[in-house]
């Protein structure tokens, strides 16, 4: 194959981050602090994902990898690619064949199971970051349950935009405990982060690893008045005709024209393969 | 809301035992000593570097002494020794029945906040928070603290240094504290917004019955605002008693040239 | 009600070559519940150094000072301001408040100290600034914006609250002839 360690790092940096991993797992929402290491890709290409995917792969693992929610995005193509050569494992665009997920800004529709991982790549681990530059306080505020701050953030949304206009990265607190950020999914997917799979959660250049165990109690902050809301476009998709995925808009010409469709494309086309077809199916397909 | 009269057993709101803060071999402040009743007003005047801002940040947690005890009668376990209380506590302490008013203002406030949410935030410390309840207690706090309450939704950044610290006042006050620090409350600000926040500051001590420690190096407005005064020199108590005893018959020497170097308008 | 019992007082100037000023020395006084006493005497005689020491704004050197059952030459600062508040009014003729605050509420404060609700306080303070024969327009500036503000408002702001005792520092030495007859007759 060639002349690289299996998945690139080295086992000593693949057992440190291991480590940090099972702390996370052990104390759920708690960012671990971790080495990270220089990565043949740069920061915001999923430095940190890459690292907690590299430690957890074994050979015998089927990979898959997306971005947005797609298989074929640049970013996801070069991590599969990545790992293809760098650990030669097999790889799959097909969320219910992979036992190992790498995603960045979104958790797939599918179900996903109890011998699943769930990698996520995310900039900033830092919910309190918004309103508290310091890092000392900001880890204090962690340790001692001081959280008030996460809803001024809440509140600054509602008093200028009428309602919590925070939809992705939206802050949630783990097991009662720790106030996380599930990293910049859209706040759609924050009730699937209870869930049989184990997540984990790499942020490179900001040297934290954090984890949700599988069936954690995971809760999306709100005000009694305002409670939160899984909201999505309010349509189907335009090609596999899902009135339940998350959708993104595409324009379509200088008209203005444009369509929904599911931004899962493997939820997309698995649908279209069981023959459901949405308001464009036919000319799209 | 009148102040407990004459009550001689009364326990004291806070003890002070000599409270010694040393910086190597220089004295920051040493074997202060004093009793603070509730409902009790207390100016702590000196000079630039006389210790008197060593002891308030000594008092209140932020620097920890390297002697002394700082007892607070504490609603839930009565008097209890803040110095060895544990980190979560004292902070406790310090988002409920303690507030600090910082000087310059905007030490004490967020700047990137509206009005509203800086004032909110004590409140949402709290489980299970109610937006429109937290904004009516923001709005009925802008108004007793005089600033319109259509500013609500404004920065503290676009306020005047006597709105903002008007709106640290409201934001320290809105949780019902007892006791309130204060670091020169009226510093940096023109001669007639001092005033007005005078006025402002005694009218909610008096309505809420607060004690308060004020440190400041203007004698008048220690007239107008404290019961009672210690005056502070070198890290050390020189003379203390009440407020305008010690200023019109100052018994101590430094007392005395302190009070004598006001410029008389 | 009041009782002075060998009260001494001088001033030590520390700082002019700790020059000794005797003022008064073993004085004794008794005023009863009810009674109304006259100081008279020649400037500097110490008049006002004794009203000064029975309010606590002086200290004694020696003797005891009762207002009541406190030793006000003895008391902690909070018995001082509690009597203050509750017993002993001052007026003199400077007034100490302050600045920029209305007249109106300069008078109604020693009420609301006491717990008075601001509505009656306020009626109680215009009804005293009317008899004082300042006009209603005036009431909403500072006293110390119109003429023989400071003095009148002090003298209402004394009456405002009806003290068991009262100590009276020469409170009608700066108005004119025609206004002391309604400093006088305060009701």
């Amino acid at each position: 194959m060639s002349d690289y360690n299996f998945a690139y790092l080295d086992e000593q940096t693949k057992r440190m981050i291991r480590r940090a991993i099972l702390k996370g797992l052990a104390v759920p929402g708690y960012q671990v602090p971790f080495a990270s290491r220089e990565m043949p890709m740069p920061y915001g290409w999923g430095t940190g994902g890459v690292q907690v995917t590299a430690a957890t792969l074994t050979p015998d693992d089927t990979l898959k990898v997306i971005d947005q929610g797609a298989d074929d995005t640049t970013n996801a193509v070069s991590i599969r690619k990545f790992f293809q050569r760098t650990a030669g494992v097999a790889t799959t665009e097909e969320t219910t064949k992979a036992s190992v997920i790498q995603t960045r800004h979104r958790i797939p529709e599918a179900e996903l199971s109890e011998d699943q991982v769930l990698v996520y790549q995310v900039p900033i681990p830092e919910p309190l970051r918004f309103l508290e530059p310091r890092e000392t306080e900001t880890r204090k505020m962690h340790s001692l349950e001081e959280y008030g701050l996460m809803h001024v953030k809440l509140y600054e949304d509602i008093s200028q935009h009428g309602d919590i206009a925070t939809s992705y990265a939206y802050p949630v607190k783990v097991e009662d405990r720790y106030v996380m950020d599930p990293s910049p999914i859209p706040k759609f997917d924050n009730p699937k982060l209870e869930m049989a799979a184990i997540q984990l959660f790499g942020a490179g250049r900001e040297q934290r690893i954090y984890a949700v165990p599988p069936y954690t109690r995971v809760v999306s902050l709100d005000f009694e008045d305002y409670p939160f809301e899984a909201s999505k476009a309010d349509h189907a998709c335009d090609l596999c005709a899902a009135g339940d995925s998350y959708l993104d808009e595409v324009i379509l010409d200088d008209a203005g024209s444009r369509m929904f469709v599911c931004s899962d494309t493997d939820y997309c086309r698995s649908r279209r393969a069981a023959g459901h077809v949405g308001r464009l199916g036919e000319e799209a397909a | 809301m009148i102040k407990e009269v004459g009550a001689q057993d009364m326990t004291p709101l806070l003890q002070v035992n000599s409270l010694t803060k040393m910086y190597g071999a220089r004295i920051g402040c040493k074997d202060v000593s004093f009793d603070l009743y509730p409902g009790e007003v207390m100016g702590i005047v000196g000079e630039s570097g006389s210790g008197k801002s060593t002891l308030l940040n000594a008092m209140a947690g932020y620097h920890a002494p390297d002697q002394g005890e700082v007892i607070f009668d504490t609603r839930a376990d009565g008097p209890q020794d803040t110095l060895k209380m544990s980190e979560p506590e004292r902070r406790m302490l310090g988002r409920t029945d303690w507030a600090f008013v910082h000087q310059p203002a905007r030490d004490g406030l967020r700047m990137s906040v509206s009005a509203g949410g800086n004032i909110g935030e004590r409140l949402m410390a709290v489980g299970g928070p109610h937006y429109g309840e937290i904004r009516a207690q923001a709005a009925d706090w802008l108004g007793r603290v005089e600033i319109s309450d259509s500013r609500i939704d404004d920065r503290p950044s676009a306020f005047s240094g006597g709105m903002q610290q008007r709106l640290q006042i409201a934001r320290n006050l809105v949780t019902g504290p007892r006791l309130v620090f204060m670091d020169e409350p009226t510093g940096g600000l023109d001669v007639s917004v001092q005033a007005r926040l005078l006025d402002l500051l005694r009218g909610l001590g008096r309505e809420m019955g607060l004690s308060a420690i004020i440190v400041t190096h203007d004698l008048a407005v220690v007239r107008l605002l404290a019961d009672r005064l210690m005056v502070m020199k070198d890290g050390h108590e020189v003379e203390s008693g009440l407020t305008d005893q010690v200023l019109d018959d100052p018994q101590h020497a430094y007392t005395q040239l302190l009070v004598s170097s006001v410029l008389q308008v | 009600m009041i009782e002075l019992e060998n009260v001494s007082k001088s001033f030590t100037l520390h700082n002019q070559g700790s020059a000794v000023i005797p003022v008064m020395e073993r004085v004794n006084l008794t005023v009863g519940a009810g009674e109304c006493v006259g100081l008279v005497g020649a400037s500097g005689a110490g008049k006002s150094t004794l009203m000064r020491l029975i309010y606590g704004n002086y200290l004694a050197a020696a003797g005891r000072v009762m207002v009541g059952d406190l030793d006000v030459a003895q008391a902690a600062p909070r018995h001082i301001i509690a009597r203050r508040r509750e017993t002993l009014g001052y007026v003199s003729q400077f007034l100490r408040v302050v600045p920029r605050v209305a007249a109106l509420d300069v008078v109604a404060e020693p009420l609301l100290a006491v717990g008075t609700p601001l509505e009656a306080a306020r009626d109680k303070a215009a009804s005293l600034l009317a008899q004082l024969n300042i006009p209603e327009r005036l009431w909403s500036l500072s006293p110390t914006t119109f003429s023989g503000g400071e003095q009148r408002v002090n003298i209402a702001r004394g009456f405002a609250y009806a003290y068991p005792a009262l100590l009276l520092d020469e409170p009608t030495a700066s108005l004119d002839a025609k206004n002391p007859r309604h400093g006088a007759d305060p009701g």
